[in-house]
Order: C-alpha cells, then structure tokens, then sequence
C-alpha cells in the first residue's frame, strides 16, 4: 500500500517525513489519513470481492492484488 | 508444503520484496537468485530462500512493529507460514534492527491504548521464542527472550 500511495518505501516514507520508524502515529497526519482511506477502501473492496478461490498462494496473490487497486484509487483522493 | 507451492510462494516473495523497494522485477534473476540458498532440487533450499523473503518482506513492510506481534509472528496452523515460522523468525532476527523493531513492536502493544484482546495477541511470539530452544543454540534463545522481555 506504501508504495502506490506515497511511490516510495516504508523506510524512505519515515527518513522523507522525519517520522520515528516503526510508528505511524509519528508520520505527518496527512500520511496518517492516507493510510486510514487506503485500509478503509481496501477492506471495503476485499468484503465486496467475497471469497477467493483457489489455493493460498492464488488468494494471497489476489487479496495483494486487490489491496494493490484499493490504494491506487486512494491515491487520486490525495494531492500529492 | 508441496514443493510447487514453496516455489511459487518464494517467487511472489522475491518480487513483491523488489515492489516494495520501487525496484524492476528481473524474473530471469529470480532462479541465480535463489542459488545462493543452495540446491534448487531440494525442498530445504527453497523453505531457506523463501524464509529469508518472507523475513524482509515483513521487515521492509513493516509500517508499525505492533503489527510483528499481533500479525506477523503471530500465524496459526493452517496459515502458510505457520509451517515455516521459526526459519522465518531466525531469518527476521538475524535482520541487524531485527530485534530492535520486535522490541518496538511490544512497548507499543504494552504503552499504547489497545484492548486486552488485542494485547493477548503478544503470546503467539512468546510460544514462538519458546520454540525456538532446541533450534538456535541455547545462548541465543536467552538472549532474544531478554531482549523481548526488557520491553515487558
């Protein structure tokens, strides 16, 4: 979700914004919010996508997959 | 584990490791890759490669280290890691702020506002660290349960 969200890693996310890594409570609140959409919007998606089927590599891959769609629609949402 | 699966779980490893770093996935390096491990015809080769994935994946994903506690080492039978989860846990402390962020992960769960519920949920690694007697050798196992207990 970091990486379509803000286009960068967790570790460059914290070094970028002055955050202490490890915590979110310490990003800016903006990041914070993003976050809070994405994981809203991809629960959203992954409850309306119902079950997976397939083996737990195939429903892994999907769930990221979907997770993946959930934050580049999130992103749009943001200014950056 | 099927040694297809153990595969093609490495593999999505390896290349949601290079996403996660913003880096191109090369699949033609994905096999030289996985030599390092060892001889791709045994299954031990491939649960070492995929452990160690699996390991930076959590550690380069980890936005808060609660979530090591509560999720990540945190997996039950069933799950496809659970088959997996000491190699993973050595291959995450052997990370050179591996424990630092496991350590993190508890004060958190301990200093901030969850439920109990959610805070039992720590016991799922102090089971695991349990487990690991007889796997690492004794002084470590010692000194990976001091290190976790000074956050508790």
């Amino acid at each position: 979700m970091t990486r379509e969200l803000f286009d960068c890693s967790v570790d460059e996310l914290y070094q970028e914004t002055g955050g202490k890594k490890n915590n979110r409570l310490t990003l800016p609140k903006e990041a914070q919010k993003a976050y809070i959409v994405g994981e809203t919007v991809a629960t959203h998606d992954l409850n309306d996508a119902g079950k997976f089927d397939g083996n737990q590599q195939q429903v892994n891959r999907q769930i990221e997959d979907t997770v993946v769609d959930s934050s580049k629609k999130v992103r749009k949402l943001f200014p950056w | 584990m099927k040694m297809q699966s153990l595969k093609e779980a490495t593999y999505r490893a390896w290349e949601n490791l290079s996403r996660f770093n913003g880096a191109v996935v090369q699949p033609q390096t994905f096999k030289p890759e996985m030599r390092q491990y060892g001889d791709l015809r045994y299954k031990a080769t491939w649960e070492k490669a995929y452990a160690k994935y699996a390991a930076r994946n959590i550690h380069d994903s980890c936005l808060d280290a609660y979530e090591l506690i509560t999720i990540q080492f945190n997996t039950k039978p069933g799950q496809f890691e659970y088959e997996l989860r000491h190699e993973i846990f050595e291959a995450f402390i052997e990370l050179p702020d591996g424990l630092d962020m496991l350590r993190d992960g508890l004060e958190q769960l301990l200093g901030q506002d969850f439920t109990q519920e959610k805070r039992d949920e720590e016991y799922g690694i102090f089971e695991l660290v349990r487990g690991q007697a007889g796997r690492l050798g004794r002084d470590t196992v010692r000194s990976v349960q001091s290190f976790i207990g000074q956050a508790c």
